[in-house]
């Protein structure tokens, strides 16, 4: 399976690669703001997962989304909003832009795998 | 949908964070700031706007900055880069202001996370003052959080 992780902060890419390694994410690549996320879609539609974080500079996580949702060769892939950000008006936002699902941070693992599970992504969690 | 606070107050907040993202226990402590000796201290701060007004502001020895560092990564402590370990106190900052942000009970926006390092320093908001709180022994080390409110609209 593969993964795109959008965030910013260099350790909470680390932090959920690790997680997505763990659980059987073979290919994760990473993107520190949207446009980078981007431009990794455009070069390769083949992605099951993108967790994308709300607040980054450049491109924010709710346009990428909203970019995502946009491009029908994308729609199999799911949309986990893994951020800070927990006002509900603004998850909503989200949600309805066409993200699959949502946690906020600070998420353990099994948080992170609870979600993946609901969307059909989960898997047993290796050490 | 409905989210309520993950936590009552700003200390037990702390404690959920270290303890979900570091995994060291905390004990709480007295408040040491940069301002207060000559050590090498990192600070994180996120401003928060809207209906709520300031910033939230992470004061972390540099120790324990490159000490946290390694431990969330499975790095050597020679390993960790000043870059790397600014990056950690800075998401750091960002998840503790996104836990406290709830708390303080308005629709308010966080900024991006700025990060200063250096030795005797100190800084706020404009029109700011301390509106809460707390410092914490790690191992050998030690942190401080603190709630800057800002008093009035600055323009």
């Amino acid at each position: 399976m593969r993964a795109l992780v959008v965030d910013d902060s260099a350790l909470a890419r680390f932090r959920l690669k690790t997680f997505l390694n763990k659980v059987g994410f073979s290919d994760i690549v990473e993107a520190s703001e949207g446009y980078e996320a981007l431009r990794c879609l455009e070069s390769s539609h083949d992605f099951d997962l993108a967790m994308v974080d709300w607040i980054m500079p450049g491109m924010q996580g709710l346009e990428l989304i909203t970019a995502i949702r946009s491009d029908h060769t994308l729609d199999s892939m799911k949309i986990l909003l893994v951020t800070t950000e927990s006002d509900p008006v603004e998850v909503q936002r989200a949600l309805t832009e066409g993200a699959d699902d949502y946690v906020a941070k600070p998420c353990s693992n099994d948080d992170l795998n609870q979600k993946l599970t609901s969307m059909g992504l989960g898997n047993t969690l290796q050490n | 949908m409905a989210f309520a606070p993950k936590c009552k107050d700003l200390p037990t907040a702390i404690e959920m964070i270290w303890k979900s993202m570091v995994g060291v226990p905390l004990t709480r402590s007295g408040m040491r700031t940069p301002s207060d000796d000559e050590e090498m201290w990192v600070s994180g701060v996120v401003q928060i706007l809207g209906e709520w007004n300031g910033a939230i502001r992470l004061d972390c020895s540099w120790n324990l900055a490159q000490a946290v560092t390694a431990r969330m990564y499975g790095i050597e402590l020679a390993a960790v880069t000043p870059e790397v370990a600014c990056d950690t106190v800075a998401e750091l900052a960002n998840v503790v202001a996104g836990m406290v942000k709830p708390l303080l009970g308005s629709r308010s926006h966080h900024s991006l996370p700025t990060v200063v390092r250096g030795r005797g320093y100190d800084f706020t908001v404009p029109h700011g003052r301390s509106f809460e709180q707390c410092g914490f022994d790690c191992e050998t080390n030690y942190f401080s959080v603190t709630i800057l409110q800002r008093a009035k609209a600055n323009g």
